[in-house]
């Protein structure tokens, strides 16, 4: 592999950290805002089930325990 | 001649050697990793557990959902720390496995420090461990809001402590170069328990902070 796409490869997985952390907190707003002004318990686990899913597939890396080439 | 064709095949030999220790420690992580999903796996009913008994107990006179007046600056705040941590600590695995030894050590430091400060906002700032400083929203003696309140954050709190413990350890050994982008075992399962600390609380924070009608604590 080359020096130029290795340090491509690890921009795009540090890049796509950031963009998890920014859809968590994105989401966490949505959360809060709903909360105030509508309160509705449906919703309100829709956005922690979504929350959920980013945080087990992106940051826990869930795939790497059938996959042999996942981190 | 003979002992540099000796030195050679020495040389394929370590090699060789290292090869079957690596896929050796890989075939571990695998096993590991499983191991790891298992122990979360139990955990979660402990969090589910605390879970069920909220939505069970905390019920106004017609049976709606409701929750006490918690204090909302504080649990936006810690949640945003807490998510926060969670970035650092990914940084910390993917500098590890890129070899980026400084940014490891670094995003270690501040995922432990993230996670502290998360655990004064707790005890400080929502329990009124210290009166003096801020005063607390429940007491443990608020009836079912107040046993809720401090069993759920309480069991959760001694999860981030451990996990802070945990990270501070992982940074002593990665400071003393215990850790590779090939061998990273002690990294990635600190790594993903501090992400389920986070996961526990993603649920944990709706439902103490935001879902239902806001009720007062002395009920």
């Amino acid at each position: 592999m080359s020096e130029h796409s290795t340090t491509k490869r690890r921009s795009g997985i540090y890049r796509e950290g950031v963009l998890v952390a920014i859809g968590l907190t994105i989401l966490t707003a949505v959360e809060f805002y709903i909360a105030l002004n509508l309160s509705s318990f449906a919703i309100m686990m829709i956005l922690a089930l979504l929350k959920a899913i980013l945080v087990v597939n992106y940051f826990m890396h869930i795939r790497s325990l059938w996959s042999e080439d996942e981190h | 001649m003979s002992a540099i064709a000796i030195g050679h095949a020495e040389e394929q030999d370590h090699g060789h050697a290292h090869e079957i220790d690596l896929a050796t420690y890989q075939e571990n992580t695998r096993r590991n990793r499983l191991g790891m999903w298992l122990f979360f796996a139990s955990e979660a009913f402990l969090f589910l557990a605390l879970l069920a008994t909220r939505f069970y107990l905390w019920r106004g006179p017609h049976g709606e959902i409701v929750r006490p007046d918690l204090g909302q600056t504080a649990g936006l705040v810690v949640t945003v720390i807490l998510l926060l941590s969670s970035y650092f600590m990914n940084r910390a695995e993917v500098s590890i496995a890129n070899n980026k030894r400084t940014d490891f050590l670094i995003s270690l430091l501040i995922t432990a420090v993230l996670g502290t400060a998360f655990l004064v906002g707790v005890v400080v700032w929502e329990w009124g461990m210290f009166p003096s400083l801020v005063e607390g929203h429940i007491k443990p003696t608020d009836g079912v809001f107040g046993a809720v309140v401090f069993g759920m954050t309480g069991m959760h709190a001694l999860h981030v402590l451990s996990g802070v413990v945990l990270i501070l350890n992982v940074w002593w050994l990665g400071r003393k170069g215990h850790f590779s982008s090939e061998r990273h075992w002690g990294v990635e399962a600190c790594a993903i328990y501090w992400h389920y600390v986070d996961l526990v609380w993603i649920f944990f924070y709706p439902a103490l902070y935001l879902i239902g009608e806001t009720i007062g604590a002395g009920h």
